[in-house]
């Protein structure tokens, strides 16, 4: 099958398609190792990819023994597991945050749309301030809680929003605007009490990936993974339905089971994603619209390269979190904003311009 | 099309998988040595249990070591550990010899990637740093977490600290002299009658108004130093109080920590607080600025905060 | 091979009012039907109870015998295609990508498209004649491309049903010519049922042959035009009085809605005689009945649009056969309804031998002090069949006092300032 060349009124869809997701690719790797070479510790790229070489079972490399066990560790067990934890919630938050604009059929909804992220945050905050992290295996529990809160969060939205069978799009907004307020509310009331946690709290909601450990990166990433899977097994139902339900139903797709299923996939990302690293935003709102303007909103492409770039996104702007006032770091949550809001204004303004060179009739 | 779709995510999963059992191999090589708590302390070791409840085991006597918070920087230099302390925060700055070791982060987040750098062999954390301990000790690195309520408290952090870096001696003598210290400004206040005792407020931040309770540190100071902290009694560390609550228990003394060197401002501002006008330390202009480092940190420079505050409050006995 | 219909006694409720109360009709394969009836009557609910959007409360579809219910939607999408009123496209698809779209029912979930459907895809798009337009964004084009584009993918659904929706309610004549032209045309390849609702009468005789009037959610009548479009069953389901007529070009039937029914016998008014005739007359009749004088018109053929007026309104009128020329009978009719009216206007028409002799009468009565208006006389060699003849009359009466207007504008203004008009209706 030729590459079909996009034509559009826009100018900017020279590109095809094979040679877009191709840049993005690469865009991924370069950002994947420029977040492992820089750091509040200098490595020097030579030792981490000595090291790398060295940590597949099949290759034992001499020059590994001397670089010093430290080096290994902070490149092995902090920043590795980081760069792929930033990888994983990127491209969590950018497809989800695509699989909502195209359910919703609205270009403002973003991940957090539907109350998940609330009712993760309440989960945090609920483990944090509970003194469940003292016992045991203390990290492992407020990831866990959150997760929870997140999932529970999105079945009392899709019950209250159900009417028989049928679950009208516009009423599933609005409860989760309802529910995500109410619980945003119970947060901050939580907080108001966190006395000397207040720090921790606080600086969990505004999102960072320093909690990533090789655990974690475990963890999360089945239900990253069949979250993923899911929603890109029905990207052609999902373009169908971006036409309009009855339009859908006309051309066969079960609109009730796919938008459900749609709901499942698209929050166990989120779910995973707040769990772990708080809330972090406009990774889901601006990165599909980036791919959208580029290369059309077919979802076949669209989800996989919204993964992609979200991936890459996020593990740059944690890389500039760590490094830009090194060795404290700024809260991923806060440079995704700062970037994100100024690019999501650029996109507005392109989007208006294409519109006029494209309108008419 | 599909097609591309799928070879593209196909590669990308297994990339995925991959590297994961890749880099799954070493992590779950890795066994912290700390864990394992010996039965039957051998000679040479020592086992100690913090403030957090964590039981833990010392073979060496540690030679690197970091701090993860002023106080416990503090504590360190004071117990003559100043040539084996390698890290410490950002907000450590005293003594002055503190700010010339590596930073390592900020108050409540330490960059690991620096801790690890540096190759301790003790991490001195406190209790804020519920995520970090875990995680330092998955990488192998000990870590001893103190935390100061009361003075008692401060007692045993130094003691703790004292006995695992093998200065029991400089342990003891620090807590002796300052027990001294302490003792002798007891001495004096105790002879004043409770209901002659000044009603201190104590205000932590202006807006929203905030107080030191119970918990705080800063109230066993003004305990110790002859005060009466007028919200002694809120079982929290720093409550968020209503200005007619303040106004109503009439505190002879305001205190207040200097941050940024607005003390006019303060002094004005305070005066000029609907229903302040009639407090008797606004009345008498006593409001006075403090140094926060010294009040608010559990170390060893309490002492002087003692001294300083029984002075401000009866200048007539000291 | 298009599908057998049966929808028997439809109910349906929508918070408490019933939209269908008893539909029932067949349809029969390969019928080309058009669904009529008022904003209300339940065109749109029906059609959306046979593609499955809609649940019926009560009643039974029957598609080839088979209940409906039975289907799944995959199923029912090989087997019907909807083309809806309107399309909103805030996504940029390309015209390709949404004409694919048409496939899904057709899609395996982990195969890519197929050969054969890259070329149903094609074709579908040739017949609609949006190929050119392949590569566009569908945001970026015009109404009506939109519907044509809505048709192939719909074409390309490859259904034994077609349902349309008030297809063309937002096109302009062409357009709307066109999407009802490549319906009828895919009833007629493929034997494709077709089913469209459409607001607009005179347009649907255009080009269904079956028709099913809806009122008040039931069929009122269902079967050939002449059959189903009456001006009883008009009134029945509009709610208003309407001519029913044979087109005079193609035949066809046509609606026309009375509105504004004039009275033209009010007292009070004046009476105006305006000498019949073709066309040519019409203007001058509509502008004096809507300045509200009353009139009478004559001589007419019974052919002839004046005639037709006449009837319409029911005003006096001459009528004269075909090709004769006026007898004594008709000419003394004519004199007595010339000498009733206070105004005589003769309108733009052709003269020949047969009607000149009109002018004899009108003659008379210009004599007797009746005040006549001649439309445009200058002209009258165009409209001169009588060899000249008629020119020499008009400038006699000219002569003698006729008042010579150029036109209707001129005509209207000479009516305001000496007539003053009847009651001045609009």
């Amino acid at each position: 099958m030729n590459s079909k060349l996009k034509k559009n009124s826009s100018i900017a869809r020279i590109l095809t398609k094979p040679v877009f997701m191709g840049l993005l690719l690469l865009l991924l790797v370069i950002v994947m190792a420029a977040g492992m070479v820089w750091g509040a510790v200098s490595l020097g790229w030579k030792n981490i990819l000595v090291i790398l070489l060295d940590a597949f079972p099949f290759y034992h490399s001499e020059a590994a023994e001397a670089v010093g066990q430290v080096y290994k560790d902070i490149l092995l067990q902090i920043r590795v597991p980081r760069v792929l934890m930033a990888a994983a919630v990127g491209s969590s938050l950018a497809v989800s945050g695509a699989v909502f604009q195209g359910l919703f059929r609205n270009p403002m909804a973003e991940p957090y749309v539907i109350g998940v992220s609330s009712g993760s945050a309440l989960g945090a905050v609920v483990a944090m301030l509970g003194g469940f992290t003292i016992a045991g295996s203390g990290y492992g529990i407020v990831p866990l809680f959150a997760f929870t809160g997140g999932l529970l969060t999105i079945i009392t939205v899709y019950s209250m929003a159900r009417v028989g069978r049928a679950v009208p799009v516009m009423t599933l907004l609005l409860a989760g605007i309802a529910i995500s307020s109410f619980l945003s509310a119970l947060v901050s009331l939580l907080t108001y009490f966190a006395g000397e946690k207040l720090h921790m709290v606080v600086f969990w909601m505004m999102g960072g990936l320093g909690g990533a450990t090789w655990q974690t990166v475990k963890i999360m990433l089945p239900y990253v993974l069949v979250g993923f899977i899911i929603v890109m097994m029905f990207s052609r139902e999902l373009n169908a339905m971006l036409l309009g339900e009855e339009t859908a139903s006309n051309l066969g797709v079960d609109t009730e089971k796919v938008k459900k299923i749609l709901l499942v996939g698209a929050s166990m990302l989120v779910a995973a994603a707040v769990s772990t690293s708080g809330i972090i935003g406009f990774v889901g709102l601006v990165v599909p619209h980036f791919i959208r303007l580029v290369a059309g909103p077919d979802h076949r492409f669209l989800l996989p390269a919204s993964a992609i770039l979200g991936g890459a996104l996020l593990i740059a702007t944690d890389t500039l979190a760590r490094v830009i006032i090194a060795p404290t770091e700024l809260p991923v949550g806060i440079i995704t904003s700062i970037i994100g809001a100024p690019m999501f204004i650029y996109l507005l303004k392109k989007r208006r311009k294409l519109r006029y060179f494209g309108g008419g009739g | 099309m599909i097609l591309k779709r799928l070879s593209v995510f196909n590669v990308l999963l297994v990339l995925v998988i991959f590297s994961l059992m890749v880099f799954g191999c070493e992590s779950s090589g890795e066994l912290n040595s700390n864990e394992e708590i010996n039965e039957e302390p051998d000679a040479g070791e020592v086992t100690v249990t913090d403030q957090m409840g964590r039981e833990v085991t010392f073979t060496t006597v540690p030679q690197r070591i970091i701090s993860l918070s002023p106080s416990n920087t503090e504590v360190a230099f004071a117990l003559d550990l100043s040539d084996r302390i390698v890290g410490v925060t950002e907000y450590c700055n005293y003594p002055p010899e503190a700010q010339d070791r590596e930073i390592v982060g900020g108050f409540s987040t330490p960059n690991l990637e620096k801790i690890l750098e540096l190759e301790p062999d003790l991490v001195i954390a406190s209790t804020i740093h519920v995520e970090e301990v875990p995680r330092l000790e998955e990488l192998g690195i000990p870590v001893l977490v103190i935390e100061s309520v009361t003075l008692v408290d401060l007692f045993t952090s130094i003691s703790l600290v004292s006995e695992v870096t093998g200065v029991s001696d400089n342990g003891e003598e620090l807590i002796t002299s300052m027990q001294e210290r302490i003792a002798a400004v007891e001495a004096v206040v105790s002879q004043i009658p409770e209901t002659d005792k000044l009603k201190v407020y104590y205000e932590v931040y202006s807006d929203p108004l905030m107080s030191a309770g119970s918990n705080a540190f800063v109230n066993e100071i003004i305990t110790l130093s002859g005060g009466v902290n007028i919200f002694g009694e809120i079982n929290e560390s720093y409550p968020q109080i209503s200005a007619e609550v303040v106004a109503e228990r009439l505190p002879d003394i305001i205190l207040y920590p200097d941050y940024h060197g607005t003390a006019d401002l303060m002094e004005e501002s305070m005066a000029a607080r609907p229903g302040w006008e009639n407090i008797p330390a606004v009345v008498n202009g006593e409001i006075y600025a403090i140094s926060d480092d010294t009040f608010a940190r559990p170390g060893p420079r309490i002492v002087e905060a003692i001294e300083d505050a029984a002075r401000l409050f009866y200048p007539d006995l000291f | 091979m298009g599908l057998e219909i049966q929808v028997n006694d439809l109910k349906l409720t929508y918070d408490t009012e019933p939209i269908l109360d008893g539909t029932e009709f067949k349809v029969e394969r390969g019928d080309l039907v058009a669904l009529l009836g008022a904003n209300g009557a339940g065109k749109s609910t029906l059609l959306r109870c046979i593609s499955r959007i809609l649940q019926p409360d009560a009643g039974h579809i029957l598609i080839d015998g088979q209940e409906l219910k039975e289907f799944n939607n995959r199923e029912t999408a090989r087997l019907m295609a909807v083309v809806p009123q309107e399309t909103t496209a805030d996504f940029d698809f390309t015209v390709e990508d949404i004409v694919m779209m048409g496939r899904f029912p057709y899609l395996h979930r982990f195969k890519k498209e197929s050969d054969n459907d890259l070329e149903i895809v094609r074709q579908s798009m040739e017949m609609t004649g949006v190929s050119h337009l392949a590569d566009r964004s569908i945001a970026a084009l015009s109404g009506g491309e939109k519907q044509r584009v809505v048709m192939a993918r719909a074409v390309a659904q490859q259904p034994r049903i077609l349902l349309l929706d008030e297809p063309t309610a937002n096109l302009d004549i062409g357009y709307q010519s066109m999407l009802l032209e490549l319906a009828a045309r895919l009833n007629k390849e493929e034997q494709v049922t077709v089913i469209a609702a459409i607001h607009d009468i005179n347009l649907a005789v255009h080009h269904f042959n079956r028709f099913i009037l809806l009122a008040e959610g039931r069929v009122l009548a269902a079967g050939r035009a002449e059959e189903v479009i009456t001006a009883d069953n008009i009134k029945k389901s509009y709610g208003v009085q309407a001519s029913i007529f044979r087109h005079p070009l193609h035949g066809v039937l046509q609606v026309s809605v009375i509105n504004n029914r004039r009275s033209h016998n009010k007292s009070g008014s004046k009476r105006v005689h305006v000498i019949g005739g073709g066309e040519e007359a019409l203007p001058t009749l509509e502008l004096l009945s809507q300045k509200g004088f009353n009139l009478s018109v004559g001589p007419v053929s019974s052919q002839d649009s004046g005639c037709r007026f006449a009837h319409f309104h029911g005003l006096p009128v001459i009528i004269v056969p075909p090709f004769t020329t006026m007898n004594s009978d008709h000419r003394s009719e004519h004199l007595r309804l010339l000498r009733q009216a206070e105004l005589i206007v003769i309108p733009p028409i052709p003269f020949g031998e047969g009607n000149l002799p009109i002018f004899e009468e009108v003659d008379i009565v210009l004599d007797e002090g009746k005040t006549v208006c001649l439309i445009d006389p200058e002209k009258i060699e165009s409209r001169d069949y009588s060899a000249g003849k008629a020119k020499q009359v008009m400038r006699c009466l000219i002569d003698k006092g006729a008042v010579a207007l150029k036109d209707i504008e001129e005509l209207e203004s000479y009516l305001s300032m000496n007539h003053g008009g009847g009651d001045e209706i609009g």
